[in-house]
């Protein structure tokens, strides 16, 4: 007679009960400190490219942007207006088809 | 900083040995949490204790070698066409308690085929033993979504146990 395979919970009970016991080996302090050491002696990042980066990598710069665009297209649609109606051309059209001046 | 290190590496070891099987693994993860460590040290705000806080570190650090791993075994699935290129297995450290060390080797293995967060997960609620608000807090979960990733992880472990009985 065949055997029913144990219940998957109670399988996975006992092994976790079995490996909670197992005790890994410590890292190598040595190297550790290593590594951290070459980390504490580089040198700090200098440069154009890092002044640039850093000048971007701050939050407030994208919305900055998208208000000077902003700023900037109003400021441009203004004085295109502003042309457009003092241009003297615009008054011979405008009174070739019958405008009002 | 060495004084930091020296304190706290059996602990981050021993966390980080939940997450590998082989000491040369270990050694980078250790290393990889302490050079975090050095470069968050200045964002630390000192709310919550150190150890607690390089323990979070550590668990991040276990969590992005096994989405790495998860990478690496895609890769070398794609690139390996010939049966026989099937990169060698890992040497497994053997052990103080062998019958412990076989019984958490058959869990990494089981657990190795689990997704990343699951396995990170289950890993640190079973073996380590953090609660899963602990979990949810540190990997950025929702608590009910961390229950449901415990939930799933649970269904899919028990599909792996009927998958290795079936012969």
């Amino acid at each position: 007679m065949k055997d029913s395979p144990p219940d998957p919970d109670a399988r996975w009970e006992n092994l976790l009960n079995r490996a909670r016991g197992d005790v890994g080996p410590t890292a190598d302090l040595a190297a550790s400190l290593r590594a951290i050491r070459e980390v504490e002696i580089a040198p700090a990042r200098t440069g154009w490219a890092a002044d640039f980066s850093l000048l971007f990598s701050s939050g407030p710069v994208i919305p900055a942007c998208l208000a000077g665009a902003a700023a900037f297209a109003l400021l441009a649609t203004w004085q295109a207006w502003d042309s457009w109606q003092t241009l003297p051309w615009v008054q011979l059209i405008d009174s070739a088809v019958g405008g009002s001046s | 900083m060495a004084l930091l290190v020296e304190r706290h590496n059996a602990a981050v070891s021993r966390l980080l040995w939940r997450f590998v099987k082989t000491r040369t693994d270990l050694e980078d993860l250790v290393q990889d949490t302490f050079l975090r460590m050095v470069r968050g040290l200045p964002n630390w705000r000192g709310e919550q204790p150190f150890a607690h806080w390089l323990l979070r570190i550590a668990s991040n650090t276990g969590r992005d070698y096994f989405r790495r791993q998860v990478v690496r075994r895609r890769w070398n699935v794609e690139t390996t066409t010939v049966p026989g290129d099937l990169p060698e297995p890992e040497a497994i450290d053997p052990g103080g308690d062998p019958a412990s060390r076989s019984a958490a080797n058959e869990i990494k293995t089981l657990l190795g085929q689990l997704p990343p967060d699951e396995r990170a997960l289950l890993t640190l609620h079973h073996l380590e033993g953090w609660s899963l608000a602990d979990i949810a807090g540190q990997y950025g979960w929702t608590i009910t979504a961390a229950k449901l990733r415990a939930w799933r992880a649970r269904r899919r472990l028990r599909a792996l146990f009927k998958t290795n009985d079936s012969p």
